[in-house]
């Protein structure tokens, strides 16, 4: 072990210009190549996400479809998206832990749900208190929805939209 | 609306091809520094240093390269973190070599429960949703354990030790403090019609802040509020409330100064570290010095003299980093710690499930806070507080609690879709 310290001492530690050593200048040149190793570092990280980001459909998890508000926003005193992605499985009503949460009281905690089976979009009941409409009819079971039917969730008015 | 096979599989292909470079810089940074420091500390040279430094690059690999195999969801979480603790064990080596090697030890530990926490929760993540009482009980039974029978070190009572190992319940109480915030809000219906909605939430976080400023924990407290605070501009409706605890922060803050002490201490010290340069303002001048001969680039590992800084291992890490490698590798780690928190927020906004989508948000502002409190704590922009940076400083309670915040969050970032009964139907 010693000789190996020694030459170790011998070859980076041996003053070669004035009181310039091999250690000082390899330590000086790379702490330049560390920064710009850390940098380069983050730059590929921030071009990974990005590429992330690129990849992404406009919306990512949702399958295209989505549910439009008809009912005007302003007249609703409480808060309702415009728009709402639809994905596998979603429950509507006024618990926060429903998907499409909607703090209306005459909405029930669980209102209804819609989900996707064999590639379409089912709307169900779950024996709400105040009802749900499909084009005007009072939903019973699960049913189809198909392009453009309207939803009414006790009086609000949504257009199921396929997308794409 | 979704973009050709071809160009995706292309995007596919360039990002593996950025990972694998990611992963040669990693070691590259690794095996460099470590080459130096080692030629640095020569004398104390001998098998057992260069087993350490092969552990450090193996391990690194091994788990770079285990996260795209065993683990669903976000790879960059591991990269960054195993980046981040290489510059920081580099420079603890440099600093002294056993507390490097001790380090090396938790950090094969903590690789271990980032992919044990992950799979815990795989398995049995169900059935902790709703445990919101069992994880606050955690929190305050693990402080005020820690208050009673706690050993003070530097001016906090934050140690417990068994036997022959010491750690900080603190730092693990986070781990339960988010579990705690994320249960909340999952169940925010029940408690909204029982127990007074986010009051609760309030007050309990207010408890163990209160108990914090009895332990001498400043930083910790800190970190506590800012996580309670992003939780409630994420997933409350009220800003009075949101105006309340602001206000309330300042009042308890300021309570708290003319209570307590060494919170004083503190106040005063950063104010004008001047008045007592050899006593206590000494460490804030010692890193204020550092940073400044370190200039923009530093001067080079093993010529700068980080040792002059009482604690440059554990909470001055960031000024000893700067000293020898420059102000550009200090904007740099906090680069490292904001995409941190932009993934954990993305990982958030994607998340479905209601209780990973507050457990994210939670980690990451945790993770964010701790590092702004201690950059600024360093820079003296704020008060010291006594914390150390997440991955990169000395100490194993700090090193495995963030790796299991981490594993913790890589599960989280598989977004999960609830499932619903629909059972009804013939």
């Amino acid at each position: 072990m010693d000789t190996i310290v020694s030459l170790i001492e011998r070859i980076f530690y041996t003053k070669l210009i004035g009181s310039l050593d091999l250690y000082t200048m390899l330590a000086t040149l790379f702490k330049y190549v560390f920064v710009i190793i850390v940098l380069y570092f983050i730059y590929l990280i921030v071009r990974m996400i990005y590429l992330d980001i690129e990849q992404m459909p406009s919306d990512s998890r949702g399958s295209g479809a989505y549910l439009h508000l008809i009912t005007q926003q302003t007249k609703l005193p409480f808060d309702v998206q415009r728009e709402y992605p639809l994905y596998q499985i979603n429950t509507i009503g006024r618990d926060a832990s429903n998907h499409i949460a909607i703090a209306y009281p005459y909405l029930s905690g669980k209102h209804a749900s819609i989900f996707l089976k064999d590639g379409s979009y089912y709307i169900e009941d779950h024996a709400s208190a105040n009802g749900t409409l499909l084009n005007g009819q009072k939903v019973d079971g699960a049913l189809p929805l198909k392009n453009k039917d309207i939803l009414t969730f006790v009086d609000v008015e949504f257009l199921f939209m396929v997308g794409e | 609306m979704r973009r050709p096979r071809l160009a995706e599989f292309a995007a596919r292909n360039k990002q593996r091809e950025y990972f694998s470079n990611v992963k040669l810089l990693t070691f590259m940074f690794q095996l460099l520094s470590m080459g130096l420091v080692l030629l640095n500390s020569r004398q104390s040279l001998n098998v057992n240093t260069l087993v350490f430094t092969g552990l450090l690059i193996g391990l690194t690999y091994l788990s770079n390269v285990l996260v795209m195999r065993y683990t669903k969801g976000d790879n960059y979480l591991i990269i960054i973190a195993n980046m981040l603790f290489s510059i920081g064990i580099v420079m603890l080596y440099r600093i002294n070599p056993a507390l490097g090697q001790r380090q090396l030890l938790f950090y094969a530990l903590g690789i271990a429960v980032f992919y044990a926490s992950y799979y815990f929760l795989k398995y049995t993540g169900r059935f902790w949703q709703n445990k919101t009482f069992l994880f606050l009980g955690l929190s305050v039974a693990m402080l005020l354990v820690t208050l009673v029978f706690g050993r003070t070190l530097g001016g906090a009572t934050n140690w417990i030790g068994v036997g022959n190992v010491q750690f900080q319940p603190s730092e693990f109480t986070k781990i339960t403090f988010a579990f705690f915030i994320a249960a909340f809000y999952a169940n925010h219906d029940f408690f909204q019609k029982k127990l007074g909605g986010s009051l609760f939430l309030m007050g309990a976080t207010y408890l163990l802040i209160g108990i914090f400023f009895l332990q001498g924990e400043l930083g910790t407290a800190v970190v506590f509020f800012a996580a309670m605070i992003c939780a409630m501009i994420a997933f409350d409706k009220s800003r009075l409330l949101l105006a309340a605890n602001i206000g309330l922060a300042f009042a308890g803050l300021y309570l708290a100064y003319l209570l307590f002490d060494h919170i004083q201490v503190r106040f005063d010290i950063w104010l004008d570290p001047w008045a007592d340069p050899d006593g206590k303002g000494y460490q804030i001048l010692q890193s204020l010095f550092a940073i400044a001969s370190g200039g923009l680039f530093g001067r080079g590992i093993g010529l700068g003299s980080p040792g002059s800084i009482p604690l440059a291992h554990s909470d001055f890490i960031f000024a000893s980093i700067i000293e020898e490698m420059g102000i550009f590798m200090g904007i740099a780690i906090s680069l490292l710690y904001l995409i941190v928190f932009y993934r954990g927020l993305k990982i958030s906004l994607a998340q479905p499930n209601r209780f990973y989508k507050v457990l994210s948000l939670v980690i990451s502002m945790m993770f964010a806070a701790q590092a702004a409190i201690v950059i600024g704590g360093v820079l003296k922009l704020i008060p010291l507080t006594g914390m150390v940076l997440p991955f990169m400083a000395h100490g194993g309670s700090s090193l495995l609690s963030s790796f299991i915040l981490l594993g913790v969050l890589q599960y989280s970032s598989i977004e999960q879709y609830p499932e619903v009964e629909l059972e009804d139907e013939e």
